[in-house]
C-alpha cells in the first residue's frame, strides 16, 4: 500500500474509503501497534465494529467465580474445534475455585497459549481459528488456538492411484501434511522451514527439506523465489508453482505436484525440497527433472525388470503421442512411397471413400477425443461413462462407415490416447496432448522434415530449460552415467548407491554396498 | 555472487566431452554423403589412406593451435588476434573469420534444404524449409555456448548408431573391391588429400572453444580424440561404400551412402533413405551450431555487446531473407564448397603454425628485452 500511495496519493484515499469501515488501517504502522484497552465493554464495541459485519463472530461471557472477575470469549464460529472451547476453556473456567486476577494463571487447557497486545495481533489470531480470551481490567489478551475447521477425510488420491504403494493421499492442512511427511522420514535433519505468501490470503507455505542432504544454493534460490511473491493470495500448489518456475513460456511442468506423501518423502530423500502449501492438497517438488515425470513410486515396489520394462514402455507411449498422429499424416500425405504396396493398397482402400486431406482427418478425430476426455472428466461417474460409450461408438463406428474417417486413422487416434494416458503424471501428460497439435501442421506442411525438426526443437527446448537452476534433461545431456542406473532402466536397488546428481546433494551417499543375500 | 553470475554467462564452462563433441559435429559435415564419391574419384580405392594421412597432419595442427591458445588461457580467438596485431588488423581478422563461418553456416543450411528438396519434399519451398531449419538453431543458440555444448552431446548419442545401417546391405558388397592397395603408387593417395583434408576442417574451433573449457588440461586430448571420433566415422562411410560399389560404380553416383541405403527393405518399409534422411538433418545441425556460434560470437566482440541475442537474431533474419531471394542450384552450391576448401586451406593449414611462430617470436622478443 505505502509504495502505492507514494505514486498516486489521490487514489489512495478513495481506495481506502471504500475498504476499510473501521477506525483501525493496518496499513500505517502507528495503527498496527495500537493496543487493546482495559475496559472490557470498550474492547468489545471495537472487535465488533473491527469485524462488522460478522455474524460469526461468537462473543461469550464469563465470571470468573471466586473474585467475579469479568471475562470474555470472542472466536469465530466454523473456525474454532468447539469441543476444544467447550472443554479446554469453559469447563475449567467455571469450575476453578481459586481466587486470582492474574490472567496468566487462569485454568484453560488448551496446547498453545499466546498472549496479544495490539489489535492486529488478536485480529489475526482471530482469523486464523484462535479464540481470544480478554479479562477485566487487563491491557493484554491470551490467544488459545481452538482451530478446527472442516476437514476432508484421508483418502487415496484420484490421479495417483498405486497398486502396491500406501494408500494415503495428502489433504488440505498443511500441519497433517507435514506430519504424514514426518512418518516416513523420522529424522532430526528433516527440517521445516515456514513462509507467508500473500497479502490478503496469507497462506502458510512450508519448506520440507534434509538439512545434511539438500543443496543449499538450490534452498536459497527457492526460498528467494517464493519471498519475492507479492500476490493477494495464493490458492492452490499451481499458482505457487507459476510465480516460481524458471521459464512461464514453456509447456513443460517445471515442478511435481503429488498428492501421496511417499512420493514426496522419497523425493526429499533424494536430495529435492517439498514445498507444502496450506488449503491445497498437492505437494510441489523441486527441483525436477524430464524423466522424474515418467516414473512412478510403484516403481521401486515392483521386480526392477517388470518396471524397467514398464519404463520402457512409458518412453514408446511418450513417442507415439507425440508423434504418431503427424506420422500418419506425413506418411500419406508426402512419404507414401515408404509404405510397402500391400500396406499401401489397404491404406488406399480404407480412404479411398474420405474426402478429407489426412490433416483435416486427424484433426477432427483428435479435437473430438480431446472434446470426449474432457467432457467426461467433469461429470459425475455414471454419466461420464456414457459420454464415453456414446463418444466410443460415434468415433469408432458411424464416423467410419460415413466416410469422414478411414479406419486407419481410428486407430491411430486411440493408439495416441491410450498412450498419453499411460504417462503417470498428469501435467506431462497434458503438455504432450498439447504438443502434439503443432507438430501435426508443420507435418502436414513439410512431412518427415517437419516431424524431425519439431523434435529437434523439442530436444533443444528441453536442454535449455532448468529446474531452480539445475539441468532439466539431466542425467541425458549433462550427461551422468551414474543417474542412468535410475533413468529408463531402474537397476536393482542395492545397486543404487548415491543420490541422483541433479540434484547436486551435498551428501551423495544414501546407501553402503549391499553385497547381496549370500551368507558368509 | 551477482557478479560472479555475469562472469559465468560471459564464460560458460563447457565439459570435455562437450567441447569434443562440438568439435566432432563441425567436422562431419556433409561431405559425409559425397566424400566416398570424391574420393573414389581422385584417388580410387585408396582414399582411405589419404584419411588417414589428413587425419595426422590435423592433429599436428591442432597441436599448433592448442599451444597457441595456452599463452592466454582466457582469450578467445578473437582476443588474441585483437592481442598480437593490434585493434585495427586485429579486427579486421575477426571480421574475415565471422564472414567465413557465416559462409560457411549459409552453405550448409542452403545444401541440407537442398538435399531434402530433392529426396523428399519435391513441393516444398525452400525458404519454409529453411525457415524451419532456423528455428531449433535458434532455440539452442540463444541460451548460450553450454546449451550449444549440450544439444551437440546429445545428438552425437543419438546419431551414433545410425551408421550401423548401412552394414545391412553388406551381404551384397565384395571385400575384394579394397584391394590391391597402392595399386597405382603414392600418387592417387597424395591427389585425394585436399578432399580428404576437407573433411577434418572444423578443428580450427578448438581456438574460439578453449578459454570456455572447464579443464584446460583436457583440451590436446580431447582435440585428438575428436579427430579420432571423425576419422572413424569418415572411414566407416568411405569402407562400406567401397564394399558395396564396385570402384566403377562408385563414381555414378553423388550420393553413394544414400544410394546404398535405397537397397534396405523392411517387410514395412521400403525406400529406407526417406525415412533415414531426417535423421540425417542432425548431422547438419552439429555442423551448423558451432559454427553460427562463431559467427554471432565474433560479432558480439566486435561490436563489444553484452548480450548476443540481437545479433543472433539478425543473422538469422539475414539467413531467412536470402533464402527467399536466392537459392542456389546444385552447381552453385558445389562452387561454393571449392571456395570453402580454398579459405580453409588458409585458416586451418597456413595460419596455425604461422601464429604460433608469431606469438612465440613475441613472447622471446619480449623475454629477450626483458632480460
Amino acid at each position: 500500500m505505502r509504495w502505492f500511495s507514494r505514486r498516486k496519493p489521490k487514489k489512495q484515499i478513495a481506495r481506502n474509503e471504500q475498504s476499510y469501515s473501521h477506525e483501525l488501517d493496518y496499513s500505517q504502522n502507528q495503527e498496527k501497534n495500537k493496543r487493546i484497552e482495559q475496559d472490557l465493554q470498550m474492547n468489545k464495541e471495537i472487535l465488533v465494529k473491527l469485524l462488522n459485519p460478522a455474524p460469526d463472530l461468537i462473543v461469550r461471557e464469563v465470571k470468573s467465580q471466586p473474585n467475579e472477575k469479568q471475562i470474555m470469549l470472542f472466536f469465530l464460529e466454523g473456525l474454532v474445534d468447539k469441543q476444544a472451547v467447550n472443554n479446554n476453556i469453559l469447563r475449567p473456567l467455571s469450575n476453578h475455585t481459586i481466587q486470582s486476577s492474574d490472567i496468566m494463571k487462569l485454568p484453560v487447557t488448551t496446547s498453545e497459549k499466546k498472549i496479544g497486545h495490539t489489535w492486529y495481533e488478536i485480529h489475526h489470531a482471530l482469523l486464523e481459528g484462535n479464540t481470544v480470551l480478554m479479562m477485566e481490567g487487563q491491557s493484554f489478551a491470551l490467544l488459545l488456538n481452538t482451530q478446527g475447521w472442516p476437514q476432508r477425510q484421508i483418502q487415496e488420491p484420484q490421479t495417483e492411484a498405486s497398486i502396491k504403494g500406501a494408500h494415503q493421499g495428502f489433504v488440505e492442512t498443511a500441519s497433517q501434511n507435514i506430519a504424514l511427511i514426518r512418518r516416513y522420514i523420522i529424522n532430526p535433519e528433516l527440517k521445516i522451514q515456514q513462509l507467508i505468501v500473500g497479502r490478503r490470503g496469507r497462506s502458510k507455505v512450508s519448506l520440507v527439506y534434509l538439512r545434511d542432504v539438500v543443496n543449499p544454493e538450490i534452498l536459497d534460490k527457492l526460498t528467494n523465489r517464493i519471498q519475492k511473491i507479492n500476490v493477494d493470495a495464493i490458492i492452490n500448489t499451481g499458482e505457487l508453482g507459476e510465480f516460481i518456475e524458471d521459464n512461464p513460456y514453456s509447456p513443460f511442468p517445471q515442478f511435481l505436484t503429488t498428492e501421496r506423501p511417499d512420493t514426496a518423502a522419497s523425493h526429499i530423500l533424494q536430495g529435492r525440497i517439498a514445498v507444502v502449501v496450506d488449503g491445497s492438497p498437492g505437494v510441489l517438488i523441486a527441483p525436477m527433472t524430464f524423466l522424474s515425470y515418467l516414473q512412478a513410486v510403484d516403481d521401486y515396489s515392483m521386480r526392477w525388470m517388470v518396471s524397467s520394462f514398464i519404463r520402457l514402455l512409458r518412453f514408446v507411449a511418450l513417442f507415439v503421442a507425440i508423434f504418431l498422429p503427424s506420422l500418419y499424416i506425413a506418411t500419406l500425405s508426402y512419404h507414401y512411397e515408404i509404405l510397402p504396396l500391400r500396406l499401401l493398397i489397404s491404406v488406399g482402400q480404407s480412404r479411398a471413400q474420405i474426402p478429407l486431406p489426412p490433416i483435416f482427418e486427424a484433426l477432427i478425430m483428435e479435437v473430438s477425443i480431446e472434446m470426449l476426455r474432457e467432457a467426461g472428466l467433469r461429470l459425475p461417474a455414471p454419466v461420464g461413462q456414457t459420454v464415453g460409450i456414446v463418444g466410443g461408438i460415434v468415433i469408432g463406428q458411424a464416423a467410419v462407415q460415413a466416410g469422414i474417417v478411414s479406419n486407419i486413422m481410428v486407430i491411430v487416434v486411440a493408439m495416441t490416447a491410450i498412450a498419453s494416458f499411460i504417462i503417470p503424471n498428469p501435467d506431462l501428460s497434458a503438455t504432450i496432448r498439447l504438443l502434439r497439435f503443432p507438430i501435426m501442421l508443420v507435418a502436414s506442411q513439410f512431412g518427415l522434415y517437419g516431424i524431425m525438426i519439431s523434435f529437434m526443437a523439442l530436444i533443444a527446448h528441453i536442454l535449455a530449460l532448468e529446474s531452480i537452476g539445475t539441468a532439466y534433461s539431466s542425467p541425458f545431456a549433462p550427461l551422468w552415467l551414474s543417474d542412468w542406473k535410475d533413468s529408463i532402466i531402474r537397476f536393482p536397488l542395492r545397486n543404487m548407491r548415491i543420490r541422483p546428481n541433479s540434484t547436486k546433494p551435498v551428501q551423495q551417499k544414501k546407501q553402503e554396498h549391499h553385497g547381496g543375500p549370500k551368507e558368509p | 555472487m551477482n557478479i560472479q553470475a555475469v562472469k559465468e554467462q560471459s564464460h560458460p564452462k563447457l565439459s570435455t566431452l562437450q567441447f569434443i563433441f562440438l568439435i566432432v559435429g563441425a567436422q562431419v559435415k556433409t561431405g559425409i554423403l559425397t566424400l566416398p564419391r570424391d574420393l573414389a574419384e581422385v584417388s580410387g580405392t585408396d582414399g582411405w589412406i589419404s584419411l588417414l594421412a589428413a587425419w595426422l597432419i590435423s592433429l599436428v595442427m591442432g597441436f599448433f593451435i592448442i599451444h597457441t591458445a595456452k599463452k592466454h588461457p582466457d582469450d578467445t580467438l578473437f582476443d588474441l588476434l585483437t592481442r598480437y596485431f593490434g585493434p585495427w588488423i586485429g579486427n579486421l581478422f575477426v571480421l574475415a573469420l565471422v564472414g567465413f563461418s557465416f559462409f560457411i553456416v549459409l552453405v550448409v543450411a542452403n545444401i541440407n534444404v537442398h538435399i531434402f528438396l530433392l529426396f523428399a519434399l519435391p513441393h516444398a519451398s525452400n525458404y519454409g524449409l529453411m525457415a524451419l531449419l532456423l528455428l531449433p538453431l535458434y532455440m539452442v543458440l540463444k541460451n548460450g555456448l553450454n546449451v550449444a555444448g549440450r544439444y551437440n552431446e546429445l545428438l552425437f548419442y543419438m546419431l551414433c548408431w545410425m551408421p550401423l545401417f548401412l552394414l545391412v546391405p553388406l551381404k551384397h558388397g565384395h571385400l575384394l573391391n579394397l584391394l590391391p592397395v597402392l595399386k597405382d603408387g603414392w600418387n592417387p593417395v597424395w591427389h585425394g588429400m585436399s578432399t580428404a583434408m576437407f573433411s577434418f576442417y572444423g578443428f580450427e574451433l578448438a581456438y574460439l572453444f578453449y578459454p570456455f573449457l572447464a579443464n584446460k588440461k583436457a583440451a590436446l586430448k580431447g582435440l585428438v580424440i575428436a579427430n579420432s571420433i571423425t576419422l572413424v566415422t569418415y572411414l566407416f562411410f568411405t569402407f562400406v561404400c567401397y564394399i558395396y560399389f564396385s570402384p566403377d560404380e562408385i563414381k555414378e553416383y553423388k550420393w553413394p551412402p544414400l544410394i546404398e541405403l535405397q537397397s534396405i527393405e523392411f517387410s514395412f518399409v521400403e525406400r529406407f533413405e526417406v525415412v533415414f534422411l531426417p535423421f540425417f538433418l542432425m548431422v547438419y545441425f552439429t555442423t551448423l551450431i558451432p559454427y553460427l556460434f562463431k559467427s554471432v560470437h565474433g560479432l558480439t566482440r566486435i561490436f563489444h555487446k553484452q548480450d548476443h541475442k540481437p545479433i543472433l537474431r539478425v543473422l538469422i533474419v539475414c539467413i531467412l531473407l536470402l533464402s527467399i531471394f536466392y537459392s542456389p542450384s546444385y552447381t552453385d552450391l558445389e562452387k561454393y564448397f571449392d571456395w570453402w576448401g580454398y579459405v580453409a586451406i588458409i585458416i586451418c593449414f597456413f595460419f596455425p603454425p604461422l601464429f604460433w611462430l608469431y606469438v612465440q617470436t613475441v613472447h622471446l622478443v619480449k623475454k629477450w628485452r626483458g632480460v
